[in-house]
């Protein structure tokens, strides 16, 4: 019985010039879309790759120099694109691209691709991802608002029943006939999305995406399940065909417009991001008193010094076989870690309990976690954004351990201002490589996110169920 | 007779409960957004005066000391600087600060994005100090903020769409509308009624409830909030014609109000949703931003350059600039700091030229987004609020500008005293450069909104025409 509502849906939907139209359009879109986010993709990353390797070269060729001035140069990392940011570009264009590395400082992610835009940006861009989260439900509704509400005022509502089908199996029926039409869409869609993907990365990154991309497609699914869900739920409901449409348009702008920017505002004001100044200013504080006041600068200097004089068994740090600078450089570091891991720990977690703030909004608007689980799965959100920014830290600690070490026991007192090394010892050190998390990392990551759609959405079609079994029949 | 069909309209209107919700509903919305802002930019402005103050505050302590006789201190326990040290203060990092305009509530715009304050120094390496900040979470500007350019252009379409969207077609399936043609009324001048009629209250609506709003949240008396709220209101009311032009215009093909409601839904998708994003993303396509990454390496490659020939280029300028030398007529090459001041100095103009290079390419594309925008009465309006708000790119470029000439007399002020060695006396303090913004004149944004308003009247005309030259055939029963 399913099965024949769902033919009948499907077909009445085929042959509506309405859905051919609408879906026309949405397909077309969906595939400007993708070309263009194709695109993106291949011209940044070229960009991205060959600005990596011109920091490296640019460092290797240096020239002769003492280590430490080689620190305050530093390397650039940059943020290499995602293959799947072609589909969600999430949050790519708001959040640093590359990072300064070097001595002293842990430096925050610079250069937004959005500080270069235009107001235009603000806007959003058309990606896939906003073409699925934004039109699709839509989409949806234009296909659905009339489903009951049409077949009450056409009577044939009270025929279909009369026959004593099952009002579960319409509400199913109903589903799967849409969730087909849109099928007809979304097939083709999907397979230019594997296309644009192979075209854009190599067999090994490709490979090692699919269970993100497949993943990403599921939570689509549901998103758009709970859509025809609340469809048929006011459809059923709706006392005429005009009353569904503007309660379904206006729940669309509620969840898909006033929400989205409303929960920014509200994490904003609950939970106050620090600024630059005041984020600095505590730092410093802490690298030259130590954190929380104890341990200042001097006293650590002078325990590390006694130290070393110990160790090696002399007076005065010019007698030392070793360079005290270099051990001395090497301490304030991993003091400043300390600090740093301190300080960026607040403050990334401020983020992340911004956007645990946001999610829960999700209760009452399915887009959320649709963006939200999106972003996860393209590898464009928050938690990967501060993955990066975690490995490139990780890798400027390593680096400097090595200039230090270096400049401290290669050199000594008298030779530390001329000591220099060149290219054979720039090449030995470590270039920066960046491997993205695990498809299973992003996932926990975007855990809340899928159970969120999945309870959208079988909540969705259980109210319109309910919905169906309460409805009038005229 | 059209002043009776409009209080008719208005009569209908106020008898409907839907109207009461539906304004309702878009005032708590403009309150909102209103309100918001001017909380987000209460914040902003304090910090930005922290900024200043702070730097005052170090100039006036340094200032102080010079008074008390303080003098430099070689005690190798505690070396202390003079505090009138030239090379002291001008290698400090100071901030050329864009204080926030009051007009700053009707639109965020591009505020919280681009940095408002400029690093100063002699030194690039200071500067780049004010470069590592950013540390707002990405996230919220995502969506963007729920701000009254929010309201505007993206809401009140949907609040205009939706008292128009049946204008004919609803009084026509209530057979009112043979009723009142059997009166000596035209099609042509009972729309116009109609039209006239709802459009004024909407702006009634807007103009009451952002007035009293304002009134209570912002500082009407400063920068010409006034003047820059009427042009608002001009922009805004010419963008509701609009959308009201396009509900007649949907009405004149005579289909029912389901039909129109879904085609007044669509057509408010195209403008305010695709089309933008679509540009956007096409311009980032086709044109794209000349990538960042280029100039962070070429900076990087002139640094490295200028270390290397640090000495021997100072050794060359004391050549070309006998009367920089100083008055004990020693000049040491091998002075650290002197050469570590010229060096900056050579290094920022370069930067200074790649910096440039990179701007003005960057503003070729926005160009070319401002020719483009007239393909959306939406982005026209938005860019429009934006430029009315101070928060666009043009007093952001402007601000940019001048900070980099700051930069410049700062430079002068300071490098020249220290290469004379020369150390600032208590009163000279008082001279010491400040940054002070000079704000555009209002009139050249007029000059500039002015273009998208007359474009926005040309096609609100354009679309009454047509819909006038459909009605010939309308059919006035179902």
């Amino acid at each position: 019985m399913i099965q024949i509502i769902a033919k009948k849906e499907f077909t009445e939907l085929l042959r509506d010039g309405r859905f051919r139209w609408t879906a026309l359009i949405v397909l077309t879109l969906l595939l400007v879309s993708l070309a263009l986010g194709w695109k993106n993709y291949t011209t940044v990353k070229r960009d991205k790759d060959a600005a990596q390797a011109d920091s490296r070269q640019t460092w290797e060729n240096q020239g002769e120099r003492n280590p430490h001035s080689a620190a305050h140069f530093g390397v650039y990392a940059y943020k290499p694109k995602m293959p799947l940011s072609l589909i969600d570009s999430g949050l790519d264009n708001f959040s640093g691209s590359s990072i300064w590395v070097e001595a002293h400082y842990q430096n925050p992610a610079r250069n937004r691709p959005i500080e270069d835009a235009t107001a235009l940006q603000r806007f959003g861009e058309l990606t896939a991802a906003g073409v699925l989260q934004l039109l699709l439900p839509l989409l949806i509704i234009f296909l659905t608002f009339d489903a009951f509400a049409g077949e009450r005022t056409g009577g044939t509502l009270r025929q279909v029943l009369s026959l004593g089908v099952p009002r579960l199996q319409l509400v199913l029926g109903k589903t799967l006939g849409v969730l087909s039409a849109l099928f007809l869409l979304l097939i083709p869609a999907v397979l230019i999305g594997v296309l644009a993907l192979a075209l854009a990365t190599d067999n090994d990154t490709l490979l090692a995406s699919l269970p993100r991309f497949l993943l990403m497609c599921l939570g689509y699914l549901l998103y758009f399940i709970a859509f025809i869900g609340i469809a048929l739920t006011v459809s059923a409901l709706a006392s005429s065909v005009r009353t569904s449409l503007v309660v379904l348009l206006a729940f669309w702008i509620f969840s898909c417009l006033l929400i989205p920017r409303i929960v920014n505002d509200v994490s904003a004001n609950a939970i106050k991001t620090p600024s630059g100044a005041e984020f600095w200013a505590k730092v410093k504080q802490d690298i030259k008193e130590g954190i929380d006041g104890h341990n200042p600068a001097n006293t650590r200097t002078k325990a590390l010094e006694e130290k070393v004089l110990a160790q090696y068994g002399v007076a005065k740090k010019e007698d030392l076989p070793i360079n005290f600078g270099g051990i001395s450089l090497q301490a304030g570091e991993e003091h400043a870690s300390q600090v740093f891991d301190k300080h960026y720990g607040i403050l990334n977690e401020i983020h992340l309990s911004q956007e645990r703030l946001q999610s829960f909004f999700g209760i009452v608007s399915p887009f959320l976690p649709a963006r939200s689980f999106s972003m996860a799965m393209a590898g464009t959100d928050l938690r990967h954004q501060q993955h990066f920014t975690d490995s490139v830290e990780q890798y400027r600690r390593g680096l400097q351990k090595m200039l230090n070490d270096d400049l401290a026991y290669n050199s000594t007192a008298k030779t530390a201002s001329t000591y220099r090394v060149g290219k054979a010892f720039w090449e030995k050190t470590p270039d920066f490589e960046y491997s993205s998390p695990s498809t299973s990392r992003a996932l926990s990551s975007g855990i809340f996110s899928f159970v969120l759609l999945f309870v959208w959405s079988f909540g969705a079609i259980g109210l319109s169920i309910f919905a169906a079994n309460r409805m009038r029949v005229n | 007779m059209l002043k009776k069909i409009i209080k008719n309209e208005w009569r209908n209107l106020f008898a409907e409960r839907s109207f009461f919700i539906l304004a309702a509903a878009f005032s708590v919305l403009l309150i909102y957004g209103i309100v918001n802002a001017s909380n987000w930019l209460a914040e902003r402005s304090n910090q930005t005066q922290t900024l200043t103050d702070g730097h005052e505050k170090n100039l006036a302590e340094k200032q102080e000391k010079v008074r008390q006789g303080v003098k430099a201190s070689t005690d190798p326990k505690n070396p202390q600087p003079d505090p009138g040290d030239p090379f002291e203060i001008g290698m400090n990092l100071h901030y050329a600060v864009l204080p926030f305009l009051s007009s700053t509530v009707f639109s965020i715009g591009q505020s919280d994005v681009l940095p408002n304050s400029a690093g100063i120094a002699i030194s690039t390496l200071q500067r780049t100090e004010a470069d590592k900040e950013g540390f707002e979470n990405p996230l919220t500007f995502l969506s963007g903020r729920f701000d009254l350019s929010f309201v505007v252009v993206y809401l009140l379409p949907l609040f205009v769409l939706a008292l128009s969207f049946n204008l004919l077609s609803g009084e026509r399936e209530t057979g009112t509308l043979q009723l009142l043609l059997s009166n000596p009324v035209t099609l042509k001048s009972l729309l116009t009624a109609k039209f006239l009629a709802q459009i004024s209250l909407i702006l009634g609506v807007v103009l009451s409830v952002a007035t009293v709003t304002l009134l209570l949240t912002a500082n009407v008396s400063q920068d010409n909030l006034i003047a820059r709220f009427l042009l608002w209101f001009l922009l805004v009311s010419v963008y509701s014609a609009f959308w009201f032009s396009v509900a007649v215009f949907i009405n004149s093909f005579g289909f029912s109000s389901a039909t129109n409601a879904v085609i007044a839904s669509a057509t408010w998708l195209i403008p305010v949703l695709i089309l933008p994003t679509l540009l956007n993303v096409a311009i980032a396509a086709i044109y794209p931003v000349p990538p960042r990454n280029e100039v962070v390496s070429a900076i990087r490659n002139v640094k490295l350059d200028m270390r290397r020939d640090g000495e021997k280029l100072l050794s060359e300028f004391y050549q070309d600039h006998p009367e920089m030398i100083p008055k004990d007529g020693k000049t040491d090459t091998k002075d650290f700091g002197l050469a570590f001041v010229y060096v900056q100095r050579e290094q920022k103009k370069k930067v200074q030229e790649i910096e440039n290079r990179f701007a003005e390419q960057l503003a070729k594309q926005q160009n070319l987004v401002k020719t483009l925008r007239f393909i959306s009465p939406a982005i026209i309006t938005q860019e429009a609020i934006n430029d009315i708000a101070g928060t666009g790119l043009e007093r952001y470029t402007n601000f940019r500008n001048q900070a980099k000439e700051f930069d410049r007399t700062w430079d002068e002020y300071f490098t020249q005293r220290i290469f004379r060695n020369e150390i600032l006396t208590a009163d000279e303090f008082d001279r010491v450069p400040r940054f002070k913004f000079n704000e555009e004149p209002l009139v050249n944004t007029f000059n500039r909104t002015l273009y998208g308003i007359l474009f926005l009247i040309i096609i609100t005309a354009a679309l009454f025409y047509l819909s006038f030259g459909k009605l010939k055939n309308y059919r006035l029963e179902k």
